[in-house]
């Protein structure tokens, strides 16, 4: 018996081509903008190699600064500067045509001046390497003045003392925009609750038709609705793998981890969002549309929160209302995926994933309490 | 008047969806305005070293290590509050914070010894994979060798430190330069206002509005039934549709009103300004564009609730992700800019930029113009769409 409304509800979903529509089309084309718009922008801010014109020169201090600017290197060992000498006069077409990073004048070693268009991170670099040669230059001056320390002082130029050690920060991918992908995916998991809305609302005898001949039947009614929000969540789950599967399979996203989790955490999510919808349909007496509205709510709301819109507002909850990260669907989801990347399996993911399956439990008990003992004095 | 009356009369039925966009509207400017334009790294005339955003940790209170704090203090924005590993990770994640900055104990002491191979050495943690943070690292680095080479030269600490810090300060040696134009007129290459960055956001969220609200009270005209009743009146459907056009305008100008409040507020003495007035007519060009979309979004044939949370969704984000709104043009590829370039978002963009970089009215008119043009054709389109569609009915 239940197994043939688990079918009718299958059936009944895949008929519903607009939530279908809606389910498949938001992350494809949401997909295909974030790879388009964020793919390369992690990429372009890795440190790339800019040019820098040297004026008004000496031979040998040209050449001297040459090699010290061209011995810069960043630690995957790409240099920073490619360094081409110039004649003063052409200080502009250099900036602005030539879009040099900054135009040295080192005809006085130890007043080494530059000149730049803008205020970039090449320009501080040159900015604080013409900061070590004044640092030299006062060393020297030091040095002519006392000559009994001249062979030390002469040694502290040339000695690399490393004070700051550099330490790579964690992570599977460092990319802060593969976060986007993450808020997709867990937007289309809880937009499941569409899906599960549907269930109470084609089972409530004062809400639809559907409803008004459900109750009539002899069938248990919660075996009935836990038949179906089996059918809704299944149909969902294929919409959010496909998603999963343009952004893995067709964009190759690096997301941080292993395609086994990922689907673990779309499943988990996507149960979550339609026991959201559930709970939802039965809570309040509220008219469908006003349901629709709150689920409004926690999709695009929440979406935001967890950073669909705006990366970073998942980090801000979490620095000044952690507890909203915790209680909202969008951002248990993201943060399993993005726990999984920064950290890998552990403490933080557990917890996301704990969390996730407490919420389904307590959300489909809710619904199914709530539905209890329902009689209508007309409908 | 009727139409008129009855079309706000719905739309009151569907302003939860505005309000909710209206509220992440002002929280997005909230929070552009806490945690970009505050930690804004560059806009100056003048000069200035970055100024990036640090953790720093010191569990050395030597005096080597106060000096550093104090350098760090006055030349980067530091956070040096207790938060867990994780929040740390995150911020670094996100690039809140450029690098976690720890100062191990007896750093000091062994700074001064001159045995620093022995010492436990300053941990800075970045990303490596972005520029911003090695930046940093160099800086910290030659800030700390200097001081170190000063000090062991026979310099008093204070000296050094004074020393060290003196030749890190770049505002002494470099200059920005301005462009020199062929009218002798000078452009700056080098400037952010705080209405650059604010203005940027809001199509976004006067779209969502739109779209989200508006598009369902417009929408709910064209059910069959109220439109064979209106059919059945005596009120022409042009004088109907101009009606609705002209509702749906006032209510998107009730939302850019109260936004340019807000703008008003947040970018202070910017306001006002002849910069400020004709970013405030960019925006108000683009929510007529908007509502004129709104008019070839209405005809397609998909039940109300699904076509408003698809738009509202799908479109807004689309072409805010397309246009520049959400990443800077100049971050964008090659390839979305030429798709960008056919979307109103793009030009809303493009004219942000250039009146952030000090271009006129006429530098920016043929861009306010491509917006129109966008929301004329997009209105051309629909009212021939639901004209033929009437036809055929």
């Amino acid at each position: 018996m239940y197994f043939r409304v688990f079918v009718y509800r299958i059936k009944k979903n895949l008929r519903d081509r607009e939530l279908i529509l809606w389910s498949l089309l938001f992350p494809i084309v949401l997909g295909t903008l974030f790879y388009m718009a964020l793919g390369s922008i992690y990429k372009n801010a890795a440190v790339e190699t800019k040019s820098v014109a040297l004026v008004g020169g000496t031979e040998a201090n040209t050449e001297f600064v040459k090699t010290t600017l061209e011995g810069i290197k960043s630690s995957e060992g790409t240099a920073m500067f490619e360094v081409t000498v110039a004649d003063a006069a052409d200080e502009q077409k250099l900036l602005f045509q030539d879009e040099v990073a900054g135009v040295m004048d080192i005809s006085d070693m130890s007043d080494i001046r530059l000149h730049i268009a803008k205020d970039e991170v090449a320009q501080n670099v040159l900015a604080h390497v013409i900061g070590i040669f004044r640092r030299n230059a006062v060393l020297m001056q030091k040095a002519a003045a006392d000559p009994a320390s001249a062979l030390k002082i002469m040694n502290l130029m040339t000695e690399d003392t490393e004070l700051v050690k550099q330490v790579n920060a964690a992570g599977e991918n460092k990319d802060p925009y593969v976060s986007f992908m993450y808020a997709l995916l867990a937007m289309v998991c809880v937009m499941a609750s569409n899906a599960g809305l549907q269930v109470p609302i084609d089972s409530q005898a004062n809400i639809s038709t559907q409803g008004a001949r459900v109750s009539v039947t002899p069938v248990n009614h919660r075996m009935y609705e836990l038949a179906s929000l089996l059918a809704a969540f299944l149909i969902q789950t294929v919409c959010t793998m496909v998603g999963l599967f343009m952004i893995v399979g067709v964009y190759k996203v690096n997301m941080g981890c292993s395609i086994g989790f990922l689907i673990l955490i779309c499943i988990l999510g996507t149960m979550l969002g339609c026991s959201l919808g559930f709970m939802l349909g039965h809570v309040s007496k509220l008219s469908k549309s006003s349901k629709e509205a709150i689920l409004l709510l926690f999709v695009t709301f929440g979406g935001f929160l967890a950073g669909l819109m705006f990366d970073r507002m998942k980090m801000i909850v979490e620095m000044y209302c952690p507890i909203i990260n915790r209680i909202n669907p969008s951002a248990l989801i993201h943060d399993a995926f993005y726990s999984l990347n920064i950290f890998g399996v552990g403490e933080r993911f557990y917890r996301s994933m704990i969390t996730m399956v407490v919420m389904t439990i307590v959300f489909t008990t809710i619904g199914l309490v709530m539905s209890r003992r329902r009689s209508y004095a007309s409908i | 008047m009727q139409v008129f009356k009855m079309f706000f009369k719905i739309q009151k039925k569907y302003m939860i969806p505005a309000i909710i966009f209206f509220a992440m509207g002002i929280l997005m400017i909230v929070v552009n305005y806490e945690f970009l334009i505050k930690n804004s790294t560059s806009s100056m005339k003048d000069f200035q070293t970055m100024k990036m955003p640090i953790h720093l940790t010191d569990e050395d209170h030597s005096t080597v290590s106060d000096y550093f704090v104090d350098y760090l203090k006055k030349y980067h924005n530091v956070d040096d509050k207790t938060y867990t590993k994780d929040v740390l990770t995150d911020r670094l994640y996100y690039e809140d914070i450029s690098s976690i900055i720890t100062i191990p104990a007896g750093f000091g002491e062994a700074f001064l010894s001159g045995e620093t191979g022995e010492c436990p050495q300053i941990q800075s943690v970045v990303d490596e994979g972005i520029a911003h943070g090695q930046m940093l690292n160099l800086e910290l680095q030659s800030y700390l060798s200097s001081m170190y080479a000063f000090y062991h030269s026979g310099m008093e600490l204070s000296e050094a430190a004074a020393k060290a810090e003196e030749t890190q300060r770049s505002e002494n040696y470099v200059t920005i330069v301005d462009e020199i134009k062929e009218d002798g007129t000078t452009q700056s290459h080098n400037t952010q206002s705080v209405g650059g960055i604010l203005f940027l956001f809001i199509p976004y969220v006067i779209m969502s509005c739109v779209f989200g609200s508006l598009l369902s009270a417009v929408l709910s005209f064209n059910e069959t039934e109220k439109k064979k009743r209106e059919n059945a009146s005596g009120y022409a459907t042009w004088k109907r549709s101009l009606t609705l056009a002209f509702g749906s305008l006032v209510f998107a100008l009730f939302f850019f009103l109260m936004y340019v409040v807000v703008l008003a507020i947040f970018c202070g003495s910017e306001a006002f300004t002849k910069m400020w007035f004709l970013m405030v007519l960019n925006l108000l060009v683009y929510t007529i564009a908007t509502v004129m979309m709104m008019a070839f979004i209405a005809v397609i044939p998909l039940k109300a609730s699904v076509l408003s949370s698809i738009v509202s969704t799908v479109v807004s984000l689309g072409f805010a992700f397309l246009g520049g709104i959400f990443v800077p043009l100049s971050q964008l590829g090659e390839g979305v800019k030429a798709i960008g370039r056919f979307l109103p978002t793009y030009w809303y963009a493009t004219a942000v930029d250039a009146l952030d970089k000090g271009k006129g009215f006429m530098d920016v008119l043929p861009y306010y113009g491509i917006q129109l043009l966008f929301g004329a054709a997009c209105l051309a389109i629909g009212m021939a769409l639901s004209k033929a569609s009437e036809r055929a009915h």
